[in-house]
């Protein structure tokens, strides 16, 4: 990796605000937020280590504002978070365009969503079919919302992004 | 242009399903059906501050039904939805040294108020509990 300049850590940090904001913006509306989105957009721009450090910052605070800071929920929601920016720039590379990461975008919500089967099943001992029927509505709500998200705001977000860099 | 009209295809299908999941989690929470609910609001010495049984119609949510049936009912909104900070003559403390749980047919709730399900004969207990 490359030296960070104060550059990056300024943008880094903006973009982590957002990160935060956003999510406590849309809280009263469930699982709508433009989280997977943003991390999509992050992880295509700026590569897998700083997102990665953006992550860790953002679920800390996201943890300690909402109370859940602990064994049970921070590790699925770090790994279904970093798994973003480590899929895009390995495996999916080579995928830019919006229609394609839209779906990708549907595809973490739902990865993300099945992660809480391990602490709600197994520690929690909550049932796994109840769990499964009754956070279908949610996942296709975190699903669909990330979708449009990114279908419609990534082009002109990344458009938006190239500029910035280019008058750095 | 093809993939302006196929964006517009997949964007108007996503949102169908976005609305379809909003008014499947809306409905999960309501009543189904008409019923009678007693709700108790008990003391940290076991005292019964006050008990109720309530009559209750479909599309009832508990949130509503407890607003509307008690005293100085006070909900907060968080990152997992509405929790109960006061009711009756009990508030709770800045500190959180006493805090209210709630308990559906005498066993603790696993969700928060706000999903807790209406069902006819059920009972709430609205406790107040001390920090560890």
């Amino acid at each position: 990796m490359k030296r960070l300049t104060v550059y990056d850590l300024v943008l880094m940090a903006v973009l982590t605000s957002i990160l935060f904001i956003q999510e406590q913006l849309l809280y009263f509306l469930p699982n709508i937020q433009l989280t997977i989105f943003l991390l999509v957009l992050y992880s295509k721009k700026l590569g897998t280590v700083k997102t990665i450090c953006m992550i860790i910052v953002h679920v800390i605070l996201d943890s300690l504002f909402t109370s859940s800071l602990g064994i049970i929920y921070t590790p699925f929601i770090l790994v279904g978070w970093i798994l973003i920016p480590v899929t895009l720039n390995t495996i999916f590379k080579s995928v830019n365009s919006n229609i394609t990461l839209a779906f990708l975008g549907g595809l973490y919500a739902i990865i993300y969503s099945w992660l809480f089967v391990i602490p709600f099943v197994y520690m929690l001992k909550v049932d796994f079919m109840a769990y499964i029927i009754t956070d279908i509505p949610f996942q296709l709500l975190l699903a669909s919302s990330s979708f449009i998200t990114i279908l419609l705001l990534y082009e002109p977000s990344s458009r938006m992004f190239d500029y910035l860099h280019k008058i750095k | 242009m093809k993939k302006h009209i196929l964006t517009i295809i997949l964007a108007s299908l996503a949102f169908i399903v976005m609305f379809w999941a909003i008014d499947a989690i809306g409905k999960n929470k309501a009543a189904t059906s008409d019923g009678v609910v007693t709700i108790e609001v008990i003391e940290l010495d076991e005292t019964v501050i006050t008990s109720k049984t309530i009559n209750f119609y479909k599309g009832a949510t508990l949130q509503k039904i407890i607003e509307d049936n008690f005293d100085h009912v006070v909900f907060e909104q968080s990152a997992y939805g509405p929790y109960l900070t006061a009711i009756e003559n009990y508030e709770t403390p800045s500190n959180y040294e006493t805090y209210l749980t709630i308990y559906v047919d005498g066993a603790y709730s696993l969700v928060g108020i706000g999903d807790i399900k209406l069902e006819d004969g059920m009972t709430i207990t609205i406790k107040v509990e001390a920090s560890q």
